[in-house]
């Protein structure tokens, strides 16, 4: 399982070294990308044609879903009766490295390094304030995920709930519309919610 | 590590004096005037044209024609490329009506024939934060409406875009909000502006429909959307007009949409652009570089309220 989660979360990275690599690429390592490019809906062979956009939306759904992930052991462990849980604690520490990523593209590559900068956008823009929201959640929930720490912070690792809603917030305002795509995220969210409504 | 304290908005020093300008206009024109033939291409039709030369840094060909905001195809920025393959550009007319002495219906084989075309590279800068420079090949807006003949009443012009749910599958979808087909407007003073171009193609050849073939609007001052694709109807009004982003969300779009680093979206910052292409950000200038010719048609107008 341990192996599933380590897989799982780097893909995002593997895809984005695919993705970044395309013009380095040997002949046959391109061609056998083009044959499995038939198969999946998404490129595998075209540079990136804005990067920090890439890479701020990769980082951005790579953290989410890892997210969700984490809130799916709970119901797996009540519903499919499989306790997983010990593994939890691994898959919300991805979560949290891409949420450090994306949040770090923003401050270093956005703004610069610019503390005004980042500061007039968090008090200026709600979507950005969402997003910078859940991340210091997530920030002060990875600092305090040590078995020792954590013993004494349980009850705080109940933000995951408002940080997991502020991203579904942060992602849909960060959108020109609302499309059944973009709705995938809030459905997942409200999914494992309820989830948690039936059983109590 | 790179921590900037300075953080001031574009200063007057980058602002090119109007004498210097002029001097570069005149020098432009006397080097440009090479009437060239572009090289064929099998995608689309090459363009006979007038080019013109500048020091800005053109957007490669491949990015410019596979990264499109066409919601008429598809959402997604790579959507309108690969879901536009059977788009018919041909046969294709332009109804120029409203206030206007001539009505009138034009075929775009006559219009790229009878109007001689020119290269005009302009910076474009899109409302989400990411700018372009791309060769456009067209001819000034200018030139059709006066021969339309503008009367008193002629005091705005709305532009339409083809509404045919079977070639642009984006009109299909029943959810999302955009009320098609796309509308578009200008003041007439803007629409009559010499920078203000109907474009054909680009790069030398004919408009691909990612880009808004056969036929779109250029608006090189105002946030990307304004320049509306694919157009099949001029109209002249008394009165503003339509304009979709407007229509969608007032609080965020305005009928002016000028490139204003000073106003944000309330959404997020336009202060600064990301130039596909690239991977960091530089910073947006007010009128999208092109204050010089166009901020003497918004003199005494709040632009904080009119943005």
């Amino acid at each position: 399982m341990r192996f599933v989660i380590w897989f799982g979360a780097l893909l995002p990275i593997v895809y984005a070294l695919i993705r970044f690599s395309v013009e380095i690429q040997p002949q046959w390592v391109r061609e056998s990308f083009v044959f499995v490019e038939q198969f999946v809906p998404f490129t595998l062979t075209k540079f990136p044609t804005d990067p920090l956009k890439f890479l701020t939306d990769l980082s951005g759904d790579s953290a989410f879903w890892l997210l969700a992930l984490t809130l799916a052991f709970t119901p797996v462990r009540v519903f499919l009766k499989l306790n997983l849980i010990r593994y939890r604690r691994l898959a919300g520490l991805f979560s949290f490295f891409y949420a450090l990523i994306h949040a770090m593209l923003f401050i270093g590559i956005d703004q610069e390094f610019h503390i005004h900068g980042v500061t007039h956008e968090v008090l200026t823009k709600p979507f950005i304030a969402y997003g910078m929201g859940a991340f210091v959640i997530m920030l002060t929930m990875a600092l305090t995920s040590t078995k020792k720490l954590f013993g004494l912070f349980h009850s705080w690792h109940k933000m995951i709930y408002i940080a997991a809603v502020l991203i579904v917030i942060h992602y849909l305002m960060s959108h020109k519309t609302i499309t059944w795509d973009n709705m995938a995220m809030g459905g997942v969210l409200i999914f494992l919610l309820v989830l948690r409504l039936i059983k109590r | 590590m790179l921590i900037r304290k300075d953080y001031t908005p574009i200063s007057s020093s980058l602002i090119t004096p109007e004498a210097i300008y002029e001097e570069r206009r005149a020098l432009m024109k006397l080097t440009a005037s090479v009437a060239v033939l572009a090289v064929a291409s099998p995608l689309s039709a090459a363009l006979a044209f007038q080019k013109q030369k500048s020091s800005l840094e053109l957007t490669p060909f491949d990015l410019v024609s596979s990264y499109n905001n066409f919601y008429e195809f598809s959402v997604d920025k790579e959507g309108p490329a690969k879901l536009s393959k059977h788009f018919k550009p041909r046969p294709w007319t332009v109804a120029i009506g409203g206030e206007v002495q001539k009505p009138q219906t034009l075929d775009i084989e006559a219009i790229i024939k009878k109007i001689p075309l020119e290269e005009r590279i302009y910076r474009l800068r899109c409302v989400e934060g990411w700018a372009m420079v791309i060769p456009w090949v067209g001819f000034p807006l200018s030139s059709l409406l006066k021969a339309a003949g503008l009367t008193s009443k002629s005091k705005y012009v709305e532009f339409e875009t083809l509404f045919d749910p079977a070639q642009f599958p984006g009109q299909k979808q029943s959810f999302g909000n955009i009320p098609f087909p796309y509308h578009e407007g200008l003041r007439i003073d803007e629409a009559m502006h010499p920078l203000t171009i109907l474009a054909v193609g680009l790069y030398g050849k004919e408009l691909m429909p990612q880009n808004g073939a056969p036929i779109r609007l250029v608006v090189p001052w105002k946030y990307g959307f304004k320049s509306i694709k694919s157009i099949v109807k001029i109209t002249l009004k008394e009165h503003q007009t339509r304009s979709t982003w407007n229509e969608i969300a007032p609080s965020e779009y305005g009928f002016y949409a000028n490139v204003n680093p000073a106003v944000d979206h309330p959404r997020w910052s336009q202060a600064r652009e990301r130039v596909i292409g690239k991977f960091f950000k530089q910073d947006t200038l007010a009128f999208n570089g092109y204050g010089a010719e166009v901020a003497h048609l918004y003199k005494g107008m709040d632009l904080r309220k009119f943005y």
